[in-house]
């Protein structure tokens, strides 16, 4: 083992010198020095103080330790940085994860295999505290000085630094630092939520020791924090930083697990684990989907670091991996739960999560749940060069459509583009113009009312008898399809409490809300038990609340199996709720495949939005030219369209434009629309 | 009647549940007002010239028990009709399920009658605490009064099929229903009147109707055959119900 001498620094700021010289007092065998920030006036800058903190390493130190001076370490943390720096002499040693890091997962998985060290995979180095060798701190400092006179954005230059020196970047399996709990109403952070550690060793019971091996993880989930949607990383040499993303529902496709499965096995899981709604009263259902599917991920990296279920069951048992486990949920959902409710999330997250990872860790084990709907294959709506006219105007200009039993599908476009026609024909109510149109394999025209028998129709606008009561509507509408008195009221009642209407039930429909109405309309579209529901634009007009719980009770008719026909011109609403959707514009299909394909296909991974003071964004664009694969003008603002947003915006930036904002984000169905048409979807 | 149909009228019915009260009321309270203000009241000066062969009172009551079922099926073919298209749109609703135009148009009718019948059936049961059933046949006034009902209502809403606007309604009542029921020997013999005057009487659903309904209430002869005033209230049901029908079907095809 090479011999280790330690220097370590504590970077502060003059107002804070009195909880830097604390934690020098408290940790003595560090000999921490404080650095503090140098030009303490100035406009914060965190690359400033690191500086300062990475030029105090000691003149014949082999390694280096910088920490935050709100950390709290670890007792004995000198003899085990010493223990740690001797076996892994290279490698830049982080000593904090926050607990909803893309490295917290690489942490949980690496706790769950019994490893001491797990890779770190997040877009920056978790460098609140961390230990570097003694040249990469030297480095770092002439480094940094070139990174901040060229203008690059400061979390980014010690994972440059890294990954242009090939160098490993690992943290602690517990953590060895923590940030000092400061309850503020807001979290110490206004937009991320708190970030507290993936698990900090003074939280676990027993005896600490960082003697493990390094963890083998090649998969690892991750729950999107801001698109709230799940993802997997996959190792792979050839991409940037060592690791590929791909949606998780993607990943599990190709181990031949279809969505289908996975809704079937959540609706289980969640029906056993949450029967009273404990946890979706909390966290929205497509979002506790996502979080179940990412645990799922988790089982299924946790494949191959654990060699059966009787040793999973039992190193879920253990402490540490117990207290990992346990800030999964609050870590991941930080962002949508309010900060006061997120305490209560690892008790009411933990059994879902273990639920699901012990699917994942078997999925085969699980049968039972593959005899759920699914798309069989079979087309229940299939159209070829269906053309609808009134008069001279062509409302829909020969479009070929096909849905499959079991499917969502979406029609998406902007208004006016056909939609709603193209709705009332599949509803039977609308005669075809031209082309041929088959519904449940029978003629429109000629089976019009045995077709619409077999049909829930949720029209665009509400058709109710507002003079009769909620529980009124559904039983005439009932008897419509003519079903007997008491089937009727067997049905109205399940029916209200599934789209949540129970306590109107005797009201009249009048006062209702606009959202209340529509979930009315979807539950009396469903009282026949239709094979296809017709629904357009099922949440337009609705406030943003309204159309959440829409979209709720809708997701839990998908994973039903029932078979969903949606028209929208919201983006979210159809990549929220379509397996497959057609683009539609003046009256033509412009484009169909799945949403994340379309996306893929024809808007790529990630856009860059730049705004300007100015009007000149033509011109503007014309300055960008050359960034990205694709520079698109709008009214008021200019995409950029990318296969790295950051590395996209760093070259923006660095043309010195007088952009007043530079964001990336993913790119959307919107973009998909943008670039189909020229237009945006909703002016 | 296909079953379809029914729901249609069950949907009605289960929104008049909610205002029966308040139109049972009138049901009572109208006749009772006609049979005093015009049929004792007038009759008191009517009767002092000895014209007719009964009472004024007794002359009239059947005239007013068929002019009230014509002009509640009217009524209740314009505005609810136009409402189901254009307001509520409780039709678009049934157009989503299996009924067909025919049978949403045939729920509409059956409402129609169902509402007709009651205003008549409250008229009947005044007309006898009046003493004005004179005939054992009386009981007949109510299926002639139902179709005095449809001869007026689907003629109506093939009209109210093809507005658009609930404004040409009191034009309707101003210069159709009111002469209408005013030259349809409800209140006066139409053989006084001169002939271009008599034509239009005879033309018109109502004037049938009261022929009949007098004839099995007071036991007269009524002025043509039978035969010939109920296939004339015929006509016009089956005319103006397939008008109805046409006009349903255009209305709630897109």
């Amino acid at each position: 083992m090479a011999t280790v001498r330690l220097s370590a620094a504590v970077m502060t700021h003059p107002r804070r010198l009195d909880a830097a010289r604390a934690m020098r007092d408290r940790h003595p065998e560090l000999d921490l020095q404080v650095v503090v920030d140098p030009r303490p006036e100035a406009p914060a800058n965190a690359l400033r103080t690191a500086r300062a903190a990475w030029q105090a390493v000691g003149a014949r130190a082999t390694h280096h330790l910088v920490v935050q001076d709100d950390m709290l370490l670890v007792d004995g943390l000198g003899a085990l940085l010493e223990a740690a720096a001797g076996q892994r002499p290279t490698q830049v040693l982080s000593l904090f994860t926050e607990w909803g890091s893309r490295t917290s997962h690489a942490l949980r998985l690496s706790a769950l295999q019994g490893a001491s060290w797990a890779p770190a995979l997040d877009p920056y180095t978790p460098s609140a505290a961390v230990l570097l060798p003694a040249d990469v701190a030297r480095g770092l400092v002439g480094y940094a000085a070139e990174a901040d006179a060229a203008g690059h954005p400061d979390d980014l230059v010690v994972l440059n630094y890294l990954r242009e020196h090939g160098l490993e970047n690992l943290v602690s399996v517990p953590n060895l630092a923590q940030h000092t709990p400061a309850d503020s109403l807001m979290g110490n952070d206004i937009l991320m939520g708190p970030r507290h550690s993936a698990v900090y060793a003074g939280d676990v019971p027993g005896e600490l020791s960082l003697d493990g091996p390094t963890g083998d993880v090649t998969l690892v989930p991750h729950l999107l924090m801001f698109e709230g949607s799940s993802i997997c990383h996959l190792r792979d040499p050839d991409a940037a930083g060592g690791w590929r993303e791909v949606p998780t529902h993607e990943y599990l496709a190709g181990l031949g697990i279809t969505t289908r499965d996975l809704l079937a096995w959540y609706g289980e899981a969640v029906a056993e684990v949450d029967p009273y709604g404990a946890i979706r009263t909390l966290v929205a259902e497509p979002l506790l989907f996502q979080v179940w599917l990412t645990a799922f991920g988790y089982g299924v990296a946790a494949g191959d670091l654990v060699p059966d279920v009787a040793a999973l069951d039992e190193r879920l048992e253990q402490p540490l991996v117990r207290h990992a486990l346990r800030t999964f949920g609050p870590g991941a959902l930080k962002r949508f739960v309010p900060r006061l409710l997120l305490d209560r999330l690892p008790d009411l997250v933990d059994p879902l999560f273990r639920a699901a990872l012990r699917a994942g860790f078997n999925p085969d084990a699980r049968p039972e749940g593959r005899r759920t709907h699914r798309i069989t294959g079979a087309p229940v709506i299939q159209a070829r060069g269906l053309v609808k006219k009134f008069g001279s105007r062509v409302a829909v200009d020969g479009i070929d459509v096909e849905v499959r039993r079991g499917e969502a599908f979406g029609f998406l476009g902007p208004n006016g583009a056909g939609k709603s026609s193209t709705m009332r024909m599949l509803g039977c109510v609308s005669k075809p113009t031209n082309g041929t149109l088959r519904i449940l394999g029978l003629d429109p025209v000629r089976h019009g009312s045995q077709i619409r028998a077999k049909l829930g129709v949720c029209p665009q606008q509400d058709t109710l008898d507002t003079e009769l009561t909620v529980t009124e509507n559904l039983l005439v509408y009932a008897r419509y399809f003519g079903m007997s008195r008491s089937a009727a009221k067997a049905k109205a009642a399940q029916l209200l409490d599934f789209v949540q209407l129970t306590e109107r039930a005797g009201s009249t429909v009048e006062p209702l809300s606009g959202g209340m109405k529509r979930r009315l309309t979807i539950a009396r579209a469903l009282v026949n038990d239709p094979e296809i529901v017709l629904l357009d634009e099922p949440t337009t007009g609705l406030d943003p609340q309204a159309r959440h719980l829409v979209w709720e009770r809708l997701f839990r008719l998908k994973q039903q199996g029932v078979t969903l026909v949606l028209t929208t011109h919201y983006m979210d609403e159809a990549e929220q709720l379509c397996d497959r959707l057609v683009v539609m514009d003046g009256g033509k299909i412009v484009a169909q495949d799945s949403p994340a394909e379309l996306i893929r296909r024809y808007a790529g991974r990630e856009v860059v939005e730049v705004r300007f003071g100015g009007d000149d964004l033509d011109g503007y664009a014309e300055k960008m030219d050359g960034i990205g694969d694709r520079v698109e003008t709008l009214p008021d603002r200019v995409l950029v369209y990318a296969p790295d947003g950051e590395k996209a915006a760093a070259a923006v930036r660095d043309r010195r434009l007088p952009a007043t904002s530079v964001l990336v984000r993913r790119a959307s169905l919107e973009d998909v629309f943008l670039r189909l048409t020229g237009r945006t979807l909703v002016d | 009647m296909a079953r379809p149909a029914v729901a249609a009228f069950e949907h009605h019915i289960a929104g008049y549940r909610r205002t029966w009260r308040g139109s049972l009321a009138t049901t009572f309270l109208l006749p009772v007002l006609f049979l005093l203000g015009l049929g004792w009241s007038v009759g008191r000066y009517v009767d002092a010239q000895h014209t007719l062969p009964v009472s004024y009172l007794a002359y009239t009551a059947p005239g007013l028990l068929a002019s009230t079922a014509f002009q509640v099926a009217v009524t209740e073919a314009t505005w609810p009709v136009m409402s189901g298209f254009q307001w509520t749109r409780i039709y678009l609703g049934m157009r989503d399920s299996p009924m067909t135009a025919p049978d949403i148009l045939a729920g509409q009718m059956l409402y129609i009658l169902a509402r007709t019948a009651a205003a008549s059936i409250g008229f009947l049961l005044v007309m006898w605490a009046f003493g004005v059933l004179h005939s054992p046949w009386a009981p007949l006034a109510l299926p002639v009064v139902l179709l005095v009902g449809v001869a007026g209502a689907a003629p109506v809403a093939a009209f109210t099929t093809s507005i658009e606007s609930s404004r040409l309604f009191p034009i309707l009542q101003r210069f159709i229903v009111v002469p209408v029921t005013l030259f349809a020997g409800v209140f006066f013999p139409v053989e006084t009147l001169p002939l271009p005057a008599r034509l239009l009487a005879y033309v018109s659903p109502l004037w049938h109707g009261v022929q009949l309904c007098r004839a099995v209430t007071l036991g007269q002869p009524t002025a043509w055959p039978p035969l010939a005033h109920l296939g004339a209230l015929e006509l016009w049901a089956g005319v103006g119900y397939l008008l109805a029908r046409r006009g349903y079907l255009r209305r709630l095809k897109v």
